[in-house]
Parts: structure tokens; C-alpha cells; sequence
């Protein structure tokens, strides 16, 4: 400490010397100046010899020999003026130590005042109260069976339609004995982050992959979820770059352009009209402040996590050419679903991969795994693993869960992914053998549509979000909205009622979600119910399940 | 800690020579591809789109870092274990300067020991009470839960292992999360906001910086390990109120860890409890590195130092290290695990931790608390402290500067300058030993490091064998540094260590040679 003071002081003697050194030869240069003849009259400029001698007055100060030319400005040493200048700021900086305590500049307070001060201080506690509405217990599950799960407290079997396993490769047989062989072969974590050997081939090998499924240069992956886009974002943009972003945008992406602290732009949801303005916008005021180029970048979903419909794409990513933006989606609901190979709402729209520049997914859908990855080309990949936090300095996903992810791939592009349920929900091993993903999309596909149409036909007091898009995430939101809370309040009704009141058939009801947002959000979505459908449910399931729903909801909201 | 690892001055000389040589002619090469090819030499990006990576920025990684990025990322072909396979690499491509580096795998692996995994109670291979356990849970919950855990994610997993960790710490209520990185950067902005105070150790790990920027409450930064800084800090800001308005602050919260990953020390946190406890800030204390690891029984840091748990009010820790799974928890009080499960977002929209995961923790728990019966978990904290203090002892003794403090696994080994570190860490894998190398930016540019952690699962012949490895490296890289100064403290520090566990007798006759 006391050395570190003593330097600081040498330090602050040396500038203070540097600058008196300075302030002397300033003073002697204008001294010099000064003794120039001042006596004869101002040139009048509006002749051409007046002008003619302003001019040779000028130079015969400016030019060579003048007391203003670089020449004498060296001689007279007065590159130790801004040397100098350099010094004190060099000093300055030296001085600014990121551990001082600021005290308050002028009238410090005296030490007995401090401690007053801090003694009279109470602090807020660290959690407000919860109120009682607000606590509520998910639903446990014991067991899972195809599309069907075992829930704490009820013997019969529910629906399982509050996950988003699209496919069914989070229950599939196949899936689950490479990942216990993965769990003999590798344990269960990886024990370090990447950088640090926690790279193992599997981590590898699911990159290759998912660069060959996506016929991109290249992609990573991340151990988490929310974290992936969160990690991307701060990554690709900083404080001086810009982001546009739709502004239904999910939490992961709010994260993402916080932590970044770029210009955030928000354009009206899905308004393509919107997103030019913005642009125009934006660009006018580059130009108008002559900014250098910068990164930018317009964030959208390829299905919104929140909404359940989907973004444009086509649309957008002829303005992103336009302006020169790039383009980062968020695939995680579309990834597996949408398109004819299942690689996501850029596939549906008819995008090749190099159209958009950042591809993101949550590997915890369609995938049935957990974790994410991006995809693009090699330089934006490449800058993720020395720049993407949630990349460097976590552990990486455990291996048995790319494993998991290889499974899936592979078996996406051959077309054995479990086929459909059916009644009983107990052919899990059942594969639909031919065909590759042109079989099983299809399927998917009018699945979704049957169920959206069925829903679109009426549900009393309910109103199906995005009506008949192609999306297997269903919001269902109060038809005529009270408050926030009485709206959730009736959804979790309507939700506990059709997981409790039997559907028949052997079915106990069906396990749909009401979800939760944090308050720290920036804009909440409004109250819903949501609903996803997957693969493995048969027509006698989503029969029931709309029954059900039809049901609990004439229940709750009574007409 | 910091004060005893000043490197000596001809190391900095050195060091510094090295440095800019490596500016120098890196500036004269750059200067010299533009010459022979002014435009296109430097790879472009789109027309009209402005580079990805900043080309300012990349002169580091082009020239610096493109040359030595074998050193990290070495993939493994197998568990994590005390021994493990590292897959072996080579060069295609020369670094160019406009490119790092390319390395392929050659599709041969080398058995080497690991010295780097974070794998300190040995539960990273199967285990034969895990292992049976995360396959059958596998079976009946599937390989995720693809679904949030307030919708449709929570399972008969997670529950038990929230109510074992509850049990474990000794704590009201537990909530777990998929990854630990998460856990700190989305409980901090649920926990503290505008108006807030959040004081951080200067040393902190990414993830909490991540998450005290994105709670958007004032940072201020307290030097590493000072409790009277801290303490200093903390009165003024008090007394000096909210910038700006000066209105009072809201809520102050002390966050430390318990040990820190690059520095293996323990947090000083009698002291840190203490003045935060004067001052009623609340205190956040991340044990990803010390849960499983420090105290008799593996409770972290709160047993190490003798200090109730519940005077903490945020107890963090993750499961990928001491425990060989992925994921962390949030410990506490049950009205904020409550508030915490209502709005916290990794809660809220993350996938549930995957079940196999879960239960593996649980299992490696049961072990660690005797839950299953054996002696086997006690047995792994002890054969860690005996592992970490005879390594720590060896190093010290070998004049090596050794960092850290005593029961702690990690353990950096200061080499200083950044051309031995990557030697070192060449040599070691030649040598057949796993070890991670830090450099700038992760540390100051003159205190590089390399470094061991140390794991329940290595044998003493193995430790053997690894130092007299690296008592051979120490004489080749001249990593001698005879740091009295270091020595006399991790003497006193010892003495301290063992009179708090074992009587004032013992410590008397303590050294680190014995």
C-alpha cells in the first residue's frame, strides 16, 4: 500500500514538473510572437493587393522561417509542449485506480457521520413478499409413456401436451439406449469448459453434424438453452453496433441485447412495413451523424416461443438485403417441425442457409435433448468460441445429451423418428422405417392443422392466438380480457381442470401449461394457455384433448 | 494472495521483451502483406457488412493467439477421470497471420493423466451406486424434459434432489437449475434492480459479472479477498447513498465465491459475513468450486471456516464439478427460493435440468452425506484434502508458486511469462499430464499461469509420478522462482488451517515439509 502511494507521488511530481516545463515554453513562444511589428495598417480585402498581402503576411508567418511553421515550432521545442500534455494524461489515467474509495469531494463527511449514516440505513428486504395467488405448485411427473406421463397424486396416465417434445425423441426407445450407453462410456458431466478439455469427440461429432444437416460452414453448440442466444447476441453486437428486434421477442433475446448494451430497436410485431420504417430510420440517422459502419443486426423468431406463430421471413429477409443487415432467427420451436427436412421456419419460407446469417435453436424441443447450438458461417462461429460466454466459461452440455442430439439428426435425415402414437401410446419403438423426414414432417404437419382447425372452431371464452399458421406452439388467450391476474387466474382453472376431470378412455385428462413471466421482463406477453402438439399424439388423443379443453373452459368461463 | 506473486524483474524484463518482439514483428508483417497486396490480403467481409470481429481487435489473436491455440481446446475421447484419453492433433496449416492455426485430429489418442478437470470427488466415470441409478432414471423419465419446469419439466428427480440439497447445506429450501453459468446470470437481475448495490470481489467469475450487468444495479468492485476494503466500500457508499439522486439504496448485496477458479484461494468470509452482517448487506456466495470440496464433511466453504449457513443469504454452488453432473442451485431461505421460483427466468423459460442429470447429483449427494450406507464419500473428501495438501506441500517445496489455499483442489502453478506457460503446457502433454494454461485476457498479462486440480480420484502414485514430471519441467522452464515471501505465508496459513481443525498441538508442529 505505502509503496503503491509513493510511486503515486513521484508520479504526480514528475507531472506537475512536466507541466511547469511546458507552461515556460509556451510563454516564451508567445513572448516571441508577440515582438512582431503590430503598428501598420490592416489590409483592406476587398482589393486584390490587399488580399495579395494578407496572403504574404500570412505565409510570412506560416510559412518557412515562420513563427508558425512546424520548422520553428520543433526548434523551439515545442513538441515538449504536447509531450508534455501527453505525460499529464498518461499520469492522469495512472491515477485512476478502479479500487479507491471515492469520498465526496467538497465538506467530506466526518467518520462519526458515516457511521450514522450507515446505522440509520435499512435496507429493503431481499425478496418482496410473494402473494398467495402467486405460489403455486407445478405438477410432478413420475413417468413417461410416448406421449402420455404419470403425474404425482393420480394413478391414471395424462396427456403430456405442456412439452415441447415434438418429435417424441425425449421418450423413444433408441434415443434412451445410446444415451445410457453414452452414460457408461463418457459418465455423466464433462467436468470442465470447453476450452479446459472439456471438449469430448461427441461434442465433436454433433457440430459436424448439425454443419452438415443445416449444409452450413460450420456450428457450436451451448450447454443451455436460454443461454445460447443470450451468449450469441453480446457476442456478434457491442455498445456502438445496432439491433433491431421484433418486439414479441422471448426473454433469451431480451438477455442477450441487455448484456450487449447495443442501439435496440423494436418494430411492431410480424410488420414487416414496420421494420423498413425503422430501418429508414435508423439509417437516416447514421447518416446524419456520419457514424462509421457498424454491426447490425435484426433479431426475429422463426416461431414465436410466446405466441406460437411465425415470423415472415421471406418478407424480412428481402429488407435485410436491402439495408444490409444481418439476419439472426431463433429456431428453437421450428427447428424439427417446420420446412420439408425439418431445418426450421427458413426452410418453410424457402431461405437458404446462407440467406440468413445467424441460426439459433434450443436443442430442448424437437431434439429432445437440452442445450443449444448456432449455425452460420465459419467466421461467426469461430468468433462465438472465443467471445460467447455462455460458450467459454460453463461446463459443456454432458455427452450423453449430444449423443442424444447425434441420434436425432441422424435419424431426422434417414426418417426413423418415432412414428405416430396412435390409441395406446405404446409403440414407442414403432418406426415409421421409410421414407426419411418427407414421411414424418407431413405427418406433423396435418396434426397441427387438424388440431388448429378443430380449435379454431370455437372454444368458449378462449381465442386460439395466429389462428390456422403452421405451428405446433398453441396460445390460447382469454377472449375477453379482465386484468392479468384474473385472466391467469381463470387459465390456471381451466388447466387444472382438464388434468383433473377424467377424458375417458383410460385417460386421467391432459397436462397443458399456463405460463409464467418473471417481472423483470421487459414487456409481458398476455395471460395464456399453451399447448403443444407433437408426433406422438394419435386423432383419438387430440380428440380428447380438444374435448377436454372444450369442457374445463365452458367450466370456467361460464356463458 | 496477489502481494507474493510479483514476478521477479528479469522475468518481467523478459517477458516484456517477448511481448513486443511479438507486437513488433507481427505490426512489420501486417505492414508488409499490405504492401505486397494492398487490397483483398485481409480476408473481406460482405460488401456493404462490417466485419464480425472487429479487425482492431483481432491483431491479438492473429499474431498471438493464432500461434499457440493448440494449448486449449484439446478434444477427450473418453470420461473425465483421473487418467483419460486426450485426442491427439496436428497441424495442417501453419498460422499465416491472417489466420490461426489449423489442427485436425489425427484419430489417435494418448492416455494422460488430468490434472484439469474439475472433477474433485472423482464421480465424473461411472460409479457403481450412480451409474445404475442415472440409466434407470433415464428409462423412466426419458432423455429430457423438453418442457420448462413450471410447465410441464418438473419431475419426481427434481424434487428430490431441491429437498437433499436443502438437507445437505443445512438450509430451508433449495431450487436447481440446467447450468450454472445460468444459474448466476439470471438470479442475480431476479434478486437486485435499478436502485440496488451489488458489490463484487474484483477476481469473480464471468457469469456473475454477466448477471450484475444485465440486473442493471450499480457495480463497484472491491479488491480481492479485503475484507477492510470491503468494509471501507461499504460505508460510503451507504453514507453517500445512490449516485447521482443520493437517495438511499435499496438493497446492498455482497457477492464473493468461495474459492476462486484462477486463484484456488478460499474466501475470507468470517470476516466478509461479518461486515456485510454490520452493515445488513445480504450476501451472495457462489461455492461452484468449493461445495463437495472444502469443510471435513465437503459443505464448502460455510464448514471450512466454521461459519453458519444461514447467516448466508444466498447460497449458489453448481453440480458440474464436485459432483460430475451439469447444473446449479440457489440456496436460501424458503421466501426466497419462493420468489425465485415465481420470477426467476431461468426457472421460468430454460428446459428443466435433464433427469439422468438430476439423479446423478442426487446419487453423489447420498454418497457424500453416508446416505448410502458406506463410508465411501467421507472417505473421497478426505483422500481430496490429503491429495490437495501433499501436492500443494511438494510444489512449495520444490520452489515453485504455488497459489492457493490449503484443502483447496485448485492449485496454480505461477509461470509467469506467456512463452513458458505455453511450453510448459507443450512439454506436460508430451509428457503425457492434462493440464490447463491461463494467459491474458483471462489474467493480468505478467501472471500467467498454469493449473492443476486436483481429484479424490488420483492415487498418491499418481501425484508421485506427475511431480516428479514436473520437477523436471520446473528445471527446464526455470520456474524456480524461490518465493520466500510466499513460502512464509503458506507456512503461517497452514499453522492457522490446522489449529482450526485439529488443536493448537498439531499446529505447533506443523510445516509444510511435513
Amino acid at each position: 500500500m505505502r509503496r503503491q502511494a509513493a510511486q503515486r507521488l513521484v508520479a504526480a511530481l514528475f507531472a506537475l514538473l512536466a507541466l511547469l516545463f511546458g507552461v515556460l515554453i509556451v510563454s516564451a513562444h508567445a513572448q516571441a510572437a508577440a515582438g512582431a511589428d503590430v503598428s501598420e495598417s490592416v489590409p483592406n480585402l476587398l482589393s486584390l493587393a490587399g488580399i495579395a498581402r494578407a496572403w504574404r503576411e500570412f505565409w510570412a508567418i506560416v510559412g518557412p522561417g515562420g513563427k508558425l511553421h512546424p520548422a520553428y515550432f520543433l526548434e523551439h521545442k515545442g513538441h515538449l509542449v504536447i509531450e508534455a500534455a501527453l505525460i499529464v494524461v498518461i499520469v492522469y489515467l495512472a491515477l485512476q485506480h478502479s479500487f479507491k474509495v471515492h469520498p465526496r469531494a467538497e465538506d467530506p463527511l466526518t467518520d462519526k457521520e458515516i457511521d450514522q449514516l450507515c446505522k440509520e440505513w435499512t435496507p429493503e428486504p431481499l425478496v418482496p413478499t410473494l402473494p398467495e395467488s402467486e405460489r403455486i405448485e407445478p405438477t410432478v411427473i413420475t413417468g413417461i409413456d410416448g406421449p402420455y406421463v404419470y403425474v404425482q397424486g393420480r394413478k391414471e396416465k395424462v396427456l403430456q401436451m405442456a412439452a415441447s417434445n415434438y418429435l417424441g425423441m425425449a421418450a423413444d426407445k433408441e434415443a434412451k439406449d445410446v444415451s445410457v450407453a453414452a452414460v457408461d462410456k463418457y459418465g455423466v458431466g464433462s467436468c470442465g469448459p470447453r476450452g479446459f478439455y472439456g471438449t469430448i469427440d461427441v461434442h465433436l461429432e454433433l457440430e459436424e453434424e448439425l454443419a452438415k444437416f443445416y449444409g452450413t460452414e460450420a456450428a457450436i453448440i451451448y450447454s443451455y438453452d436460454v443461454a445460447t442466444v443470450a451468449s450469441i447476441i453480446p457476442a456478434v453486437t457491442n455498445r456502438k453496433d445496432i439491433i433491431v428486434c421484433d418486439e414479441f421477442c422471448s426473454y433469451a433475446v431480451q438477455a442477450g441485447y441487455t448484456v450487449s448494451r447495443s442501439r435496440l430497436r423494436t418494430f411492431k410485431h410480424n410488420d414487416v412495413a414496420d421494420l423498413e420504417r425503422v430501418i429508414q430510420e435508423l439509417e437516416a440517422e447514421e447518416k446524419a451523424k456520419r457514424r462509421p459502419l457498424c454491426r447490425k443486426l435484426i433479431i426475429v423468431e422463426g416461431i414465436y416461443a410466446n405466441y406460437g406463430d411465425l415470423a415472415p421471413l421471406d418478407r424480412i429477409a428481402l429488407i435485410k438485403e436491402k439495408y444490409k443487415y444481418r439476419l439472426m432467427v431463433d429456431e428453437s420451436h421450428a427447428f424439427g417441425v417446420l420446412g420439408a427436412t425439418g431445418r426450421g421456419a427458413c426452410e418453410h419460407f424457402g431461405l437458404k442457409p446462407e440467406q440468413v446469417d445467424i441460426i439459433a435453436a434450443s436443442m430442448s424441443h424437437a431434439m429432445g435433448s437440452v442445450g443449444g447450438f448456432c449455425v452460420g458461417d465459419r467466421t461467426i462461429v469461430d468468433h462465438q468460441r472465443l467471445s460467447g460466454s455462455g460458450y467459454c466459461f460453463s461446463a459443456s452440455l454432458p455427452p450423453y445429451l449430444a449423443v442424444a442430439g447425434i441420434n436425432m439428426l441422424r435419424r431426422l435425415r434417414a426418417g426413423t423418428t418415432p412414428s405416430s402414437g396412435g390409441s395406446s401410446g405404446q409403440q414407442q419403438g414403432d418406426k415409421a422405417g421409410s421414407g426419411g423426414a418427407g414421411e414424418v414432417l407431413p405427418k406433423l404437419h396435418s396434426k397441427i392443422r387438424a388440431f388448429r382447425t378443430d380449435l379454431m372452431r370455437g372454444v368458449p371464452g378462449l381465442k386460439l392466438y395466429g389462428g390456422g399458421v403452421l405451428s405446433p406452439v398453441l396460445h390460447l388467450h382469454v377472449a375477453k380480457p379482465v386484468s392479468e391476474a384474473a385472466d391467469t387466474a381463470a387459465l390456471r382453472r381451466v388447466a387444472e381442470l382438464m388434468l383433473t376431470s377424467g377424458c375417458g378412455g383410460g385417460v386421467g385428462g391432459v397436462l397443458v401449461g399456463v405460463p409464467q413471466y418473471a417481472s423483470i421482463e421487459h414487456r409481458r406477453p398476455p395471460p395464456s394457455l399453451e399447448i403443444f402438439v407433437t408426433l406422438g399424439l394419435g386423432d383419438k388423443e387430440l380428440g380428447l384433448a380438444a374435448g377436454a379443453l372444450r369442457k374445463a373452459a365452458k367450466e370456467v368461463f361460464k356463458q | 494472495m496477489e502481494d507474493f506473486v510479483q514476478p521477479p524483474f528479469l522475468v518481467i524484463a523478459d517477458t516484456l521483451f517477448v511481448l513486443s518482439c511479438c507486437m513488433l514483428f507481427g505490426r512489420l508483417r501486417d505492414f508488409v502483406c499490405w504492401l505486397l497486396n494492398p487490397f483483398g490480403q485481409r480476408k473481406k467481409g460482405k460488401e456493404g457488412y462490417a466485419h464480425i470481429r472487429d479487425p482492431t481487435e483481432d491483431f491479438y489473436l492473429r499474431r498471438m493467439y493464432g500461434r499457440i491455440v493448440d494449448c486449449w481446446n484439446r478434444p477427450i475421447s473418453s470420461a473425465p477421470d483421473a487418467w483419460f484419453d486426450v485426442m491427439d492433433r496436428k497441424r495442417i496449416k501453419e498460422p499465416s497471420g491472417q489466420d490461426v492455426a489449423e489442427i485436425v485430429n489425427t484419430g489417435t489418442s494418448t492416455r494422460c493423466l488430468n490434472l484439469a478437470s474439475y472433477n474433485y470427488l472423482g464421480f465424473a466415470a461411472s460409479d457403481p451406486y450412480c451409474t445404475p441409478q442415472v440409466v434407470d432414471t433415464i428409462g423412466q423419465l426419458g432423455v429430457s424434459g423438453c418442457s420448462p419446469r413450471v410447465l410441464g419439466g418438473t419431475t419426481v428427480a427434481h424434487t428430490e434432489l431441491e429437498d437433499l440439497v436443502a438437507q445437505y447445506l443445512n438450509v430451508e429450501a433449495a431450487i436447481t437449475y440446467g447450468m450454472g453459468f445460468a444459474t448466476n446470470s439470471s438470479t442475480i437481475p431476479a434478486l437486485v434492480g435499478k436502485g440496488c448495490l451489488i458489490l463484487s470481489d474484483s477476481l469473480n467469475h464471468s457469469s456473475i459479472v454477466a448477471g450484475a450487468r444485465q440486473s442493471g444495479a450499480k457495480i463497484k468492485v472491491f479488491r480481492h479477498n479485503d475484507a477492510k476494503h470491503l468494509d471501507a466500500l461499504l460505508r460510503q457508499s451507504i453514507a453517500d447513498g445512490q449516485p447521482r439522486s443520493h437517495r438511499p439504496w435499496k438493497k446492498v448485496l455482497v457477492i464473493v465465491e468461495g474459492v476462486y477458479s484462477m486463484e484456488g484461494e478460499a474466501c475470507n468470509l468470517k470476516d466478509v459475513v461479518a461486515v456485510s452482517k454490520r452493515h445488513r448487506a445480504y450476501i451472495y456466495l457462489d461455492e461452484a468450486h468449493s461445495i463437495g470440496a472444502l469443510g471435513g464433511t465437503g459443505r464448502g466453504c460455510c464448514e471450512h471456516w466454521g461459519v453458519d449457513p444461514r447467516d448466508i443469504d444466498i447460497m449458489m454452488g453448481t453440480f458440474t464439478k464436485s459432483f460430475g453432473s451439469c447444473g446449479g442451485y440457489i440456496a436460501g431461505k424458503k421466501p426466497v427460493i419462493d420468489f425465485l421460483r415465481r420470477h426467476s427466468p431461468a426457472h421460468l423459460y430454460a428446459c428443466a435440468m435433464a433427469p439422468g442429470c438430476v439423479k446423478q447429483v442426487t446419487a453423489a449427494l447420498q454418497v457424500v452425506m453416508g446416505l448410502d450406507g458406506t463410508g465411501r464419500g467421507a472417505a473421497k473428501v478426505q483422500q481430496l484434502h490429503d491429495n490437495a495438501n501433499y501436492t500443494r506441500a511438494r510444489l512449495l517445496e520444490m520452489g515453485l508458486d504455488a497459489l492457493g489455499s490449503w484443502d483447496s483442489p485448485v492449485m496454480p502453478i505461477m509461470t509467469y511469462s506467456p512463452a513458458k506457460m505455453v511450453a510448459l503446457s507443450r512439454e506436460l502433454l508430451q509428457r503425457r499430464m492434462a493440464m490447463v494454461i491461463v494467459g491474458f485476457p483471462a489474467t493480468p498479462l505478467l501472471l500467467t499461469r498454469s493449473r492443476i486440480c486436483i481429484s479424490a480420484a488420483h492415487s498418491r502414485e499418481d501425484l508421485d509420478w506427475a511431480l516428479e514430471q514436473l520437477d523436471e519441467l520446473a528445471t527446464l522452464c526455470n520456474l524456480r522462482h524461490g518465493n520466500t515471501a510466499l513460502k512464509a505465508h503458506m507456512e503461517a496459513s497452514l499453522k492457522d488451517h490446522i489449529r482450526r481443525h485439529f488443536g493448537e498441538a498439531a499446529a505447533a508442529a506443523a510445516t509444510v515439509a511435513g
